[in-house]
């Protein structure tokens, strides 16, 4: 005597269900790890850092502040600190530059639109620095390495110069 | 030679090939039934308009396999039988129950071959076949887009290519993390200057040991206890930078300040 068991109710639904959730799993399986690096390359061109340097010279030194803002495409840099040379009285010296940047070969080309350099006249080290920081239309070409989650290493001409740390509001 | 049956001049009713089809859709759209429903059906419209009782039924579509089901899955096959010509298209409840007697087609019906009834143009796919189709167990209306669509996502050619495209996603993910290397991986450990823990990127520790106390006397290098220094020595031709680090650079809440000591080459030295 056999037993026929009536039909099941929804099966094939249920089948399609799983494959559905299946297919679902695996387009985010594939989907995810492109929304993580198109966040990181976001992150990459939407921040703002501020780094403390000190640079030496033979007989002077300038302690400056800077602070970096990267904004998909156009950024700006401010410093601001103090440059003493020899016995001298500390001179006050600042600078805003606007530029505009795309990455090349994994480096950042930044290209200068605007500057404005105080104070004007023209000290040793100052004159030292980048032709980028002190006129328009230069470039300098860096290499942006992300250290944690919260720095930067500005890498110029393989040494690093800046440990530029995300701003709090970043 | 096929019979078919058309019901209300709605439905299309196959039963040596168990499917039903709206007359309108033929042949995009069918359903296919399991055997104890479409034998029922055929019972019922064989029987069209008589009062068949559930001994007629059970002898009928289970007994000559010699199968014993309960009242139960007479009641559900009945109920598949309305939800598929529902399905199907056909708005009048046709089958009915009569309390205590049984169940009774009051279907308008013709019976021929599938061809009598079909507009022209419609032609029996040969592809569209039962033992091949997806079964609608319950009424679910069964399409062949559906049916390619099923048979496109189960196929190992898809999923080798979901595993394809998953690799190169992890690629792109890969390549965007591999742009952070670990900038000072490589630096020497020199030894402790004062309170500094110096590395440097020059393989010669005494070199190094004694280029970071003559930049120190340039400018003076102040450790706090633990403070890391690490040193990249000559390959900027302007000078040497050194990173004054509370802790490793790269974990976090890292705070580190920058000394760049400015050098003139000379091309006599």
């Amino acid at each position: 005597m056999r037993i026929v068991r009536p039909f099941f109710i929804g099966r094939n639904t249920m089948k399609t269900n799983k494959l559905f959730l299946l297919w679902g799993a695996i387009l985010i399986a594939i989907a995810t790890p492109l929304l993580c690096a198109g966040y990181l390359s976001y992150q990459r061109n939407h921040f703002t850092c501020d780094a403390h340097a000190i640079i030496v010279d033979e007989d002077a030194i300038m302690d400056i502040i800077t602070n970096y803002s990267f904004d998909g495409g156009s950024g700006s840099y401010e410093s601001s600190g103090k440059y003493i040379k020899g016995t001298q009285p500390a001179l006050t010296v600042s600078n805003n530059v606007s530029f505009n940047y795309w990455y090349e070969n994994g480096k950042m080309i930044m290209v200068s639109n605007d500057t404005n350099e105080l104070p004007k006249r023209t000290e040793p080290l100052l004159d030292q620095m980048p032709d980028f920081y002190h006129l328009r239309d230069r470039g300098i070409s860096i290499d942006i390495v992300r250290a944690n989650a919260a720095s930067y290493y500005f890498v110029y001409g393989h040494t690093p110069v800046f440990y530029c740390t995300k701003s709090r509001n970043d | 030679m096929k019979t078919a049956w058309l019901i209300n001049d709605v439905v299309l009713f196959e039963p040596d090939e168990r499917r039903l089809y709206a007359i309108q859709n033929y042949p995009a759209q069918c359903i296919i039934l399991h055997g104890p429903v479409n034998e029922c059906l055929l019972q019922l419209l064989l029987h069209n308009g008589e009062v068949l009782s559930q001994r007629f039924l059970f002898d009928a579509v289970w007994g000559k396999q010699g199968a014993v089901v309960t009242t139960n899955a007479l009641y559900q096959a009945i109920a598949s039988v309305r939800k598929a010509l529902k399905s199907a298209g056909l708005a009048d409840d046709v089958i009915k129950t009569i309390p205590k007697a049984g169940f009774k087609s009051v279907a308008q019906i013709c019976t021929g071959e599938p061809a009598d009834f079909l507009p022209q143009r419609t032609v029996i796919p040969e592809s569209v076949d039962a033992g091949h189709m997806p079964v609608a167990n319950d009424n679910i209306i069964i399409n062949k887009q559906d049916s390619r669509w099923d048979a496109l996502l189960h196929s190992p050619v898809a999923f080798f290519m979901a595993g394809l495209l998953f690799c190169l996603s992890c690629a792109v993910l890969y390549g965007s993390l591999n742009n952070d290397k670990a900038v000072f991986a490589d630096y020497q450990q020199v030894g402790k200057i004062g309170n500094c823990e110096v590395f440097s990127s020059w393989y010669d520790v005494e070199h190094s040991r004694s280029q970071f106390n003559a930049l120190s006397a340039r400018y003076p290098i102040t450790c706090k206890p633990g403070d890391s220094a690490y040193m990249t020595v000559n390959r900027l031709q302007q000078g040497i930078s050194i990173f004054l680090c509370d802790k490793t650079p790269d974990s976090a809440n890292a705070h580190c300040k920058a000394l760049f000591y400015r050098q003139k080459y000379h091309e006599n030295q």
